[in-house]
Parts: C-alpha cells; sequence; structure tokens
C-alpha cells in the first residue's frame, strides 16, 4: 500500500516537477547527435532524431497522465450518469440505456477507437473522449446495480415522500454511497486508460508527434528496436510502473473505502496487490485490447 | 359416494401425467401387430419389425444403403451374385449367436410362395441362398436385380431358425404374437393385446447402445385419441394426415415436422376401359386438374408437387429438369378433342358416337384427404364436361373386389415402394401390381433394363428417360408426393429425416433431450430477442457513426478522383440516397447475408473475413489454451496456499501481466529471441518459400507467448479467487468434517465447482478469439482479424469495418447467451429471475 502511494508521488514529481527543475526541449531535434548514447547532456541518450530522452519521458509522462485521467474522468462522468439513470428511473430508461451499454460492449473497444479516430482525425482532445467512450461500460453496469438496491432503501422512500427532487435524492442519497465503487473504477480507470493511449500510439492513432508520449515514443522506438533497443525500454517501463501502480492503488482504494467488498474472502486475499483484478466486477485493465 | 369418485379421479389424472416417462419412448399403433417380418403386412406391423428384426443392410438419412447385419458384400460382375460378410458377436435376444444360416432361413421362407409371406414378390428374382460359412452367405439371382440392396434394407428383417425351423410361418403364433426374438436394439418383453407391446433396450445389441431404455408401442386405433394421448404427453411420436394437423399445431412441447417419402399417390385408369386407351386422354388430365389447389388446399402443403412416378426423396433419380404440368383447361380439352372428345352443346364430353365421357373414380373410406382429393377432381372433370361419379369402399373392399379384380374405371391410390426407382411391377406390361394394365413396350425395355444394370450412373439415365416417356403416355395421373407429418415431443432427439418406418431402423439413436421448462424457455428466448436488440443497436450506431462523421463514407473514395467521378462513385454505393434509405438498404443486406464488399480490396468482405478467421482462430486458439494450462493448475495451487512462494509469484506475475502493454512485451521478445538469439522468427504467419508445419510453429511461439500471458495473468486471479470463495464454503467444510481426504475433498468439492466458473471464463474471451488481438497480430505482422480491422480502419475501408464490427458482436453477443445458458445449466444455485 505504502509501495504504490510513494511510486505513484514519484511518477507524478517525475512528470510534472521534472521539467520544471530540467530545462530541455524536448522536442528539439539535434540531427548530428541521433540515438546518442548516455552523456551528461542526455542523461538517457537521444532518440533516433536526436531528442533528449529524458525530456521526452518527463513531458510524454504529463501527457500519459493526463490523459489517462482526462480519459478516466470523461468515462467516469458518462458511466456514472448512464448507470444512475438506468437503475433510477428503471422502466424504458433502463431498457434503452442498457442496450445501449451492451451494445457498446459487444464491440471491442479498440475496434471503436481505431475506427472514430480515423473518421474524426486524431487529436489529443479527442483521444481523450474516445477513450472515455469505449471505458464507461463496466461503471454504467456496476452502478446502476447499486442504484437499483439503494433506491429501495427507507431514506430514500422517506426523502421521496417528503417531495425531495430526483437530483437531490441522487446527489445527497445515493451519490454518497456510489464513492467506493466509484473511486475504485476511477483508479483502475487511469490505468486502463494510459495502456489505450499507448495502444492507439502503437497504431499511430493516439497523441500525434511531435508531442511526446510514453505511447507514442514507444511506438517510434519499435523501428529502431534493432539499433537502439533501449528507446523502446524505458517509456515501455514507465507504462508498466505507472500502470502497476495504478492498479495496486485501485486495491488500495477499495480496501480503504469499502469495507464489504471482500468480506466473504479470507483475510490473506485483501491486502494483497492481487485483489486488484479479483472476482469482484470492478476489474483491472482489459487485456483485451492487447 | 360422490366423494369416492372424487378420489377416483384425482388418483388416475395423476398417474397419467408425462413425468412418469423419462425412460420409454411410446409410440401408436392402430392394431396388434404381426411381429415377424417375413409374415408382416400392415404398416403397424412393419414399423415394430423395423425394431426388432434388423435387415442386412438399411437405408441411411439419404436413403442410401449402409451395412447393418452384415459388415460388407461383394456383387459378381454379370450383377447375379451377392456375397455378403455378417457382422460378426451379433446375438439374438435369447442370447443365441446370429450366423449365415438364418439369413438362409429366413430368405429360404421369403421366396417360398406358399409360406404365406408378402415379401416374396420383392424378392422373385432370388434363385437360391447359400451358407458359405458361419458369417458368410451367397445369394444368388436368376437375373441381374439393381433394386435388391435396397429392397434388402428395406422390410427384410431376419428371423432365427432355432426358434422357428420347420415350422409354417404361420404356426409360429406364438412367436408371431408374443414372444418374438430379433437381433435389433429392443426386444420384446411384454404384449399386451389390444393394449401394448413393451420393449426394453437389448444389452447385446451390436449396434450404438440404445438411449431409451424401454419403448412402449401402444395400441391407439384412433387418430385423434393419438392426438389427444400426444397432448396429454402418454405417447411421443404420431404421423397425422393433414386434416388432424389442427389438433397439434401451436401446442407448447409438441414438433411438427414434413419428411419427404417414398411414395406417389395418383389416380389409375383402367386401361382396359377404352375410355383411358388413349395416350392424349390420360395427358389432359393432368392439365384438367388442380393439382396445386389440392396440394394447399387439401394437403395443406405437406405434399410436393408431381411430375412423373418416380418421388423428389429419390434425389439423383427425379429429373428435376423437366416441364412442370399445371392446370390449363384449354389445353385439356384441346388434347381431348384430338383424342375424339368435343364438348357438346349441353356442355358434356362426348365422341363421334355422342356417348358422354363417364366414368366412376373409387377411393377409400374414412381418410379425409383422400375423400376430399377425390371431391376435387371430380370437380374439375366436371368443370371440363366429364361426368365422374364417386364411389367410396372400405380399402380393403376396394382392392380385393375391383382393383385386382381388373373390374374397376379409375382409382384413387398410392404406392409406398422401397427406396429405389425401380417401378417394374407397378407399370411393365402384364405384371402383377399393374392392375390399371398400362403398356407401353418402351416402358417396359427401360424398366426392365434399370432392374438389370447396376451402375447407377446408367440407371439416372434410364429413370430420366422413363420420366420423360411419360409425358406422352402417362400411365396413371400421379396426384402429389406426400411429406409424412411427423408429430412428437419437442425433446425428442436423434431421429434422422426419413419416413417413420425407415427412421426406426435406427430406433437406438433415440433419445430425449432433457426438457427445457417453460422458464427457462422464457428465459431463452427474453435473452434471445435482447441480443437482437442489441445487435440492432450495434448496427444502427455503426452505420450512424459511419455516415456522420465528417464527409461521411464518400471522404473514403481515392482523393484524386474528379467531382464527376465522386460523384459516380457515390452513385454506385448508392451515397446519394437519404440516410434512412440507406440505413434500409443496408439492413437488406445483412439480413440476406451479405456483409458488402471492401473499398481495399475489392472482394465480399464475408471471403476477406474467411481468409483471416483461420489464422487468428490458431493464435487466440492455442493462446487461450496456453493460457487455461497455466492459469488453472498454477491458480488451483496458490489459492490452497495462501501466502507460500507459488502465491506471491503468481501476485506478481500476473500484475505484471495485466499492467504491461502488450505490444510494449511483443517488442521485448521480438529483440530478445529474434534479434539477439536468432532463435524465433520475428513475425508473419510462414517464411516466405517455406512451409513445413515446423516452421509454422515456431511463428507461433512469440504472439502466443504474449497472448496467452496477457490471458493467463487475468485468469489465473480470476481462478484463485474462486477456488478461496469456493473452499470457505460449508459444503467443503462438511466434507472436510466427514473425514473425507484432503485429495478428494479437493477434486470433488472444490475444482469441479470451479469449473463452472471457469466457463464464464471462457466465454469471455470468446470475443477476442474472434476479434483478433489487434496489437499483438500488429507487432508480428500475423494476418488475422485483428491486423484486418486495423488496416481496414487505417484505410477507411468503411465496408470491411462494419462488417467485422457486426460479425464480432454478433460473436460476443452470442457466446455470452451461451455461456449464461450453460452456467445455468451447470450451477443449479443460479436462479433464473
Amino acid at each position: 500500500m505504502g509501495v504504490a502511494l510513494l511510486v505513484f508521488l514519484l511518477l507524478a514529481l517525475f512528470a510534472f516537477l521534472g521539467p520544471l527543475v530540467r530545462h530541455v526541449n524536448p522536442d528539439l531535434l539535434d540531427l548530428a547527435n541521433q540515438s546518442a548514447r548516455v552523456s551528461w547532456a542526455h542523461p538517457l541518450g537521444t532518440d533516433e532524431t536526436g531528442r533528449d530522452v529524458l525530456a521526452r519521458l518527463m513531458y510524454g509522462g504529463r501527457v500519459s497522465l493526463t490523459v489517462g485521467a482526462a480519459a478516466m474522468l470523461c468515462a467516469l462522468a458518462i458511466g456514472s450518469i448512464v448507470g444512475a439513470a438506468s437503475g433510477y428511473y428503471v422502466g424504458w430508461v433502463d431498457m434503452v440505456l442498457m442496450r445501449v451499454t451492451d451494445g457498446a460492449m459487444a464491440v471491442p473497444p479498440i475496434f471503436i477507437a481505431l475506427t472514430a479516430l480515423t473518421l474524426l482525425g486524431a487529436t489529443t482532445a479527442k483521444l481523450v473522449l474516445v477513450i472515455g467512450l469505449t471505458s464507461w461500460m463496466s461503471l454504467a453496469r456496476l452502478i446502476r446495480g447499486e442504484v437499483l438496491t439503494l433506491r429501495q432503501e427507507l431514506y430514500v422512500d422517506a426523502s421521496r415522500a417528503l417531495g425531495a427532487p430526483d437530483a437531490r435524492i441522487l446527489l445527497r442519497h445515493i451519490l454518497p454511497h456510489l464513492l467506493p465503487t466509484i473511486s475504485v473504477t476511477a483508479t483502475l480507470g487511469v490505468a486502463n486508460a494510459i495502456l489505450m493511449e499507448s495502444a492507439l500510439s502503437f497504431l499511430g492513432l493516439g497523441v500525434q508527434p511531435p508531442t511526446a508520449s510514453w505511447g507514442n515514443m514507444l511506438s517510434g522506438a519499435q523501428d529502431y528496436v534493432y539499433s537502439a533497443p533501449r528507446l523502446a525500454v524505458y517509456p515501455g517501463m514507465l507504462i508498466l510502473l505507472t500502470v502497476l501502480t495504478f492498479n495496486g492503488l485501485g486495491a488500495v482504494v477499495r480496501d480503504l473505502t469499502d469495507p464489504r467488498i471482500g468480506g466473504a474472502l479470507p483475510p490473506d486475499t485483501r491486502s494483497s496487490p492481487a485483489s486488484a483484478g479479483g472476482g469482484q466486477g470492478v476489474g483491472a485493465a482489459p487485456v483485451l485490447t492487447g | 359416494m360422490m366423494r369416492r369418485w372424487g378420489i377416483g379421479l384425482v388418483a388416475l389424472v395423476g398417474c397419467g401425467g408425462p413425468s412418469a416417462s423419462r425412460e420409454s419412448l411410446r409410440i401408436p399403433l392402430i392394431n396388434d401387430p404381426v411381429l415377424n417380418p417375413v409374415l408382416a403386412q400392415d404398416v403397424g406391423s412393419i414399423m415394430i419389425n423395423k425394431v426388432i428384426f434388423p435387415g442386412l443392410v438399411r437405408p441411411d438419412s439419404l436413403l442410401h444403403v449402409e451395412p447393418d447385419l452384415a459388415e460388407s458384400w461383394q456383387v459378381s460382375p454379370d450383377g447375379r451374385v451377392y456375397t455378403f460378410h455378417l457382422r460378426p458377436r451379433v446375438r439374438w435376444h435369447d442370447g443365441l449367436p446370429f450366423t449365415a444360416k438364418d439369413v438362409k432361413f429366413t430368405f429360404d421362407q421369403i421366396i417360398d410362395p406358399n409360406s404365406g409371406t408378402f415379401l416374396w414378390s420383392d424378392f422373385s428374382a432370388i434363385q437360391h441362398v447359400d451358407v458359405v460359412d458361419e458369417l458368410t452367405v451367397r445369394f444368388t439371382l436368376t437375373a441381374p436385380f439393381a433394386p435388391f440392396l435396397a429392397l434388402l434394407g428395406n422390410n427384410a428383417g431376419i428371423v432365427p431358425e432355432h426358434l422357428l425351423k420347420g415350422k409354417a410361418p404361420r404356426e409360429a403364433v406364438d412367436f408371431n404374437r408374443f414372444h418374438p426374438v430379433g437381433t435389433g436394439p429392443f426386444k420384446v418383453v411384454e404384449v399386451v393385446p389390444g393394449s401394448s407391446i413393451t420393449l426394453v433396450a437389448d444389452s447385446n445389441f451390436y449396434g450404438a447402445r440404445p438411449k431409451f431404455k424401454n419403448l412402449v408401442f401402444k395400441i391407439v386405433p384412433d387418430l385423434s385419441a393419438q392426438v389427444a394421448q400426444l397432448r396429454a404427453g402418454e405417447l411421443d411420436f404420431l404421423t397425422l394426415e393433414p386434416s388432424n394437423l389442427s389438433g397439434v399445431e401451436h401446442v407448447a412441447g409438441i414438433t411438427i415436422r414434413q419428411v419427404p417419402v417414398v411414395q406417389h399417390y395418383y389416380v389409375g385408369f383402367n386401361q382396359r376401359r377404352a375410355l383411358f386407351q388413349s395416350p392424349l386422354v390420360r395427358q389432359a388430365f393432368g392439365h384438367a386438374i388442380d393439382r396445386d389447389a389440392i396440394i394447399k388446399g387439401v394437403l395443406k402443403g405437406n405434399g410436393d408437387y408431381p411430375q412423373g412416378t418416380i418421388p423428389v426423396v429419390l434425389r439423383e433419380f427425379y429429373a428435376d429438369t423437366l416441364p412442370v404440368i399445371h392446370q390449363d383447361t384449354a389445353k385439356a380439352l384441346d388434347l381431348l378433342r384430338r383424342a375424339g372428345w368435343t364438348r357438346a352443346a349441353d356442355g358434356m364430353l362426348r365422341n363421334a358416337a355422342g356417348l358422354p365421357f363417364r366414368f366412376t373414380l373409387l377411393v377409400d373410406k374414412g381418410n379425409p384427404s383422400r375423400e376430399q382429393t377425390a371431391l376435387a377432381i371430380q370437380q374439375d372433370l366436371k368443370r371440363i364436361g366429364m361426368d365422374v361419379s364417386l364411389q367410396t369402399l372400405e380399402f380393403a373392399t376396394v382392392v380385393r373386389d375391383f382393383v385386382q379384380t381388373g373390374k374397376y374405371d379409375a382409382n384413387l391410390i398410392w404406392w409406398n415402394t422401397p427406396p429405389d426407382p425401380d417401378q417394374y411391377s407397378y407399370y411393365a406390361t402384364g405384371q402383377p401390381n399393374n392392375t390399371m394394365a398400362y403398356s407401353n413396350r418402351q416402358a417396359d425395355s427401360l424398366l426392365s433394363a434399370g432392374r438389370l444394370t447396376t451402375d447407377s450412373a446408367a440407371r439416372v439415365n434410364i429413370y430420366r428417360a422413363w420420366q420423360v416417356l411419360q409425358l406422352a403416355d402417362p400411365p396413371v395421373l400421379v396426384l402429389y408426393y406426400p411429406r409424412e407429418i411427423q408429430v412428437f415431443t419437442s425433446t425428442l432427439r436423434g431421429l434422422p429425416a426419413l419416413g417413420i418406418r425407415d427412421a426406426l431402423r435406427h430406433a437406438e439413436s433415440l433419445f430425449l433431450a432433457p426438457p427445457l421448462t417453460r422458464r427457462m424457455r422464457r428465459y431463452v428466448l427474453r435473452r434471445l430477442s435482447y441480443a437482437i436488440t442489441v445487435l440492432v443497436v450495434v448496427t444502427t450506431l455503426t452505420f450512424v457513426l459511419f455516415h456522420l462523421a465528417p464527409g461521411g463514407p464518400s471522404i473514403l473514395a481515392d482523393p484524386k478522383l474528379s467531382p464527376v467521378e465522386r460523384a459516380a462513385v457515390e452513385r454506385q454505393l448508392g451515397l446519394d440516397q437519404p440516410l434512412w434509405v440507406q440505413y434500409v438498404r443496408w439492413n437488406g443486406q445483412l439480413l440476406s447475408g451479405n456483409l458488402g464488399r471492401s473499398f481495399l480490396y475489392h472482394t465480399s468482405n464475408v471471403s476477406t473475413i474467411l481468409t483471416r478467421l483461420p489464422n487468428t482462430l490458431l493464435l487466440s486458439g492455442f493462446a487461450l489454451l496456453v493460457s487455461l494450462l497455466v492459469a488453472v493448475p498454477l491458480g488451483i495451487y496458490a489459492a490452497l496456499h495462501p501466502g507460500r512462494p507459488v502465491d506471491r509469484m503468481v501476485d506478481w506475475v500476473s500484475a505484471l501481466g495485466l499492467s504491461m502493454p502488450t505490444f510494449w512485451l511483443g517488442i521485448l521478445l521480438i529483440i530478445l529471441f529474434a534479434a539477439q538469439l536468432h532463435l524465433l522468427p520475428a513475425g508473419g504467419r510462414t517464411t516466405p518459400g517455406v512451409d513445413t508445419v515446423g516452421d509454422r510453429i515456431l511463428h507461433l511461439v512469440l504472439p502466443v507467448a504474449v497472448l496467452g500471458f496477457a490471458l493467463a495473468a487475468e485468469m489465473i486471479r480470476y481462478v484463485r479467487s474462486n477456488v478461496r470463495l469456493v473452499a470457505h464454503q460449508n459444503y467443503v467444510r462438511t466434507a472436510r468434517a466427514k473425514g473425507l481426504g484432503e485429495w478428494t475433498t479437493l477434486r470433488r468439492h472444490v475444482v469441479r465447482n470451479t469449473l463452472v466458473s471457469l466457463l464464464t471464463l471462457v466465454g469471455l474471451q470468446i470475443p477476442a478469439l474472434v476479434g483478433g488481438a489487434a496489437v499483438t497480430e500488429t507487432v508480428f505482422s500475423w494476418p488475422g482479424m485483428g491486423r484486418l480491422i486495423v488496416e481496414a480502419a487505417l484505410s477507411r475501408d468503411y465496408p470491411l469495418v462494419m462488417a467485422i464490427t457486426l460479425l464480432v458482436a454478433g460473436t460476443v453477443l452470442s457466446s455470452n447467451l451461451i455461456v449464461d445458458l450453460l452456467y445455468r445449466w451447470a450451477d443449479p444455485r443460479v436462479r433464473l429471475e
């Protein structure tokens, strides 16, 4: 638990404070100095066009983390609204929303993302939107399930009887109970979004050059795997570390916020990092995009 | 008194329910059968004998001959000697061995006209039958006889010599009525005259083990009573006339199907009568009678429109290119005029002597379809001026007093023939079954040639010529080829699509599927309709996405096109139509199975997908297999040894697997194994120019490893947490507490219950199996579905993208459905809501 938080802080410092400390332009080409090895000027060497790898990793981290967080927020917004509306209003609203949810789930996310980005054009903003649009479904289902139960609670009935509007009931009486689910999903969602961004970058539809992201650095490095394999190693390690960290944090958040989850399990499964992908339906980053 | 009655009724009703019948199959007969195939004549006896007494061969589901009691056979070059090698170790129901002597004994009875057999005419070609050794028997025929094998597979069941020797067949009353002994899958254990015959599965049966424990033939003479019993769950199978159909249509739990049978229904014209001697007159009937109306109105569609005497079910022998004759009264009158019959002033058809065209049509009593057909014929013929009177008599009377004596004008009747086109005995001059005295030299020579050659290609030509000949000189007016209407308990399975008599030759394969309860059925229907709705949502969203994208699908066309050319392309693709028209058109295409054509490959999307799908299935299939092999044992082990090294390792390795971008892992492996160590190829499916299994396997190793790792990482956690949950259930604690060994507890209670949930897991991966792994396939240049969607999306090949999306969505939805159903089937705790 402590480890995950620590690594998270280190990664954040690296990506957000690093560039403030070390003023190197990540996009500056230095064609005289291509694929240079480690030096004082370039602690991690340069890439195929002579750009400073360390700087690109820092700036790329900013982009990747931001894209991940923003996409997660986007998914969270859609998922919560759809799930809450579906669970609260039941009837035909539920019917329509759930069919759309199932429809979206029936198509592998990478298909939707690929198609949408090809058609809409790949900009960072659209990337965020598209990742968000392909990863809200499981949250919507979880939320719906919980709201279905919560709406039958006495205190909800009571406030309805007192004439409270739906919005107030949802925000005041239902939302607080959803926070555990939402926060766990949010943490795991960042990991998922970062993986998705890197996969899309690899296919040429992620963050567009010259802007660096870990994903497009990794995909750019593929052409040089034989001459400069280290170019693929750094961003890959960082993605791996970040995703691991967020998956770990997800478990931590769950243990902190929801005493119910894991209650049926013997204690050893609860605190280990392994429970991130456990059988609770919260799910870790999907591997099917791979 | 009243109360007692009430109780008695309740008891009666309570016993008759369908629940008692899980182990028996119940089929009705209309009378007490003769349990001896040599003597059997009526349909019921023939049916039950098919189950008790197998023959040397039997018809398969295409009505072609397949081995039964004979394993193999040879035919001498002159077509006269058939040598059969019998199946070894076959036992009679009384336990004695079946041998060649039984075969000889049976056929000696059959070819003896004094034995009282009805099979004599079928086998009159047999000169003698010889036992070569215990398991070899040789038939010598007087002349080559092509239908011989088909006839052997039809009604010629083999009877035991050791029980029947020295007696005339009719005298073996106890055998024929109560204690028959055959070699079939079921043996008779009890006969209650007028009520039922009970058979049980014979454990000595040489074929597949019968699935039903009992087979009960119930005597139910009346067809409506049969229907009532089927509805009450007291019968499982029956055949019906179209007029009885309404009693079983739309009844839950009852399935109706039509099976074409080797029969032709016809009106026979006695050609001893001058009235019918002209072929022109007989041709005219084909044009005068509205057979479409009869099939549609009387048979309710349960028949095929005829051309000649060879029914359509004989497939290769049916000449399907001949002109079909439909009602055309002008044509009919023209033909009759040429034969000397014209319509007089009173509307009657008269000849030169002024005599009217007048005759009597015989039809058997009690069968509504045939009676109605006769009425329809009478009316159609009256319309062209013929005076037809109907005479309805008992079937036996019709045959005995009129048909066989030749003293009649015309009759409505039918032939049930063996599954062979041979019709010599019905339509050759002077043959016993040619009761209407049809005579045509050319027909005689064709029909006899068809018997003499065993070359099936030659026979096809011969019987085609026979059907062509019938256009000019029809022997009879064929009315229709009926389809047998079979009505049965919906859960009955294993029934070949054959008429009941032939189907019963496969009685051992019949079984009842576990019944779908009404709730289950409702659930399945609901889920199905729901899956379809979702599919419609997906197609609509895909469609809208493409058509509302900036520029629409037309931006996909080559940017170098001039506006005129672009407009042409758009017109060709229908893109100039309003959106809703395109949508409707596109959906219409989908429904007809057309997934469109690719812009990129200029081929149909279905064929493009089919070239890629096998590659993806290969890769993903192996990956799934590998991941299961790793995840299941390790997951179980880790769950049972929490905190131990393996458990910890599982934690970390699977966390890695879940967090690692798959393409990065792919790249790392390529660097290591391909670039540095030169052990494995970096990508592709094969080395160009090399196509060996070894080479293919080498190319599979890395992609399978990458994909398998990712899958295993997910699965292993699932397995582990499930095993942990199960291991703490009360029933596991109970198993341990009662002293069950640790290993047995594990196997019986823990692992088995975990495997059920594994179903869900595998189901979840099925989309990946079909959709392919876009990224992994790209890293390894693997030409699969994943790569295809990337190529299609990047090149904006929108028809292809839509096709793949649809296909994958369809697969996902159906696999979800199947997994759900399997899960409910496998885990009784899961309640249907």
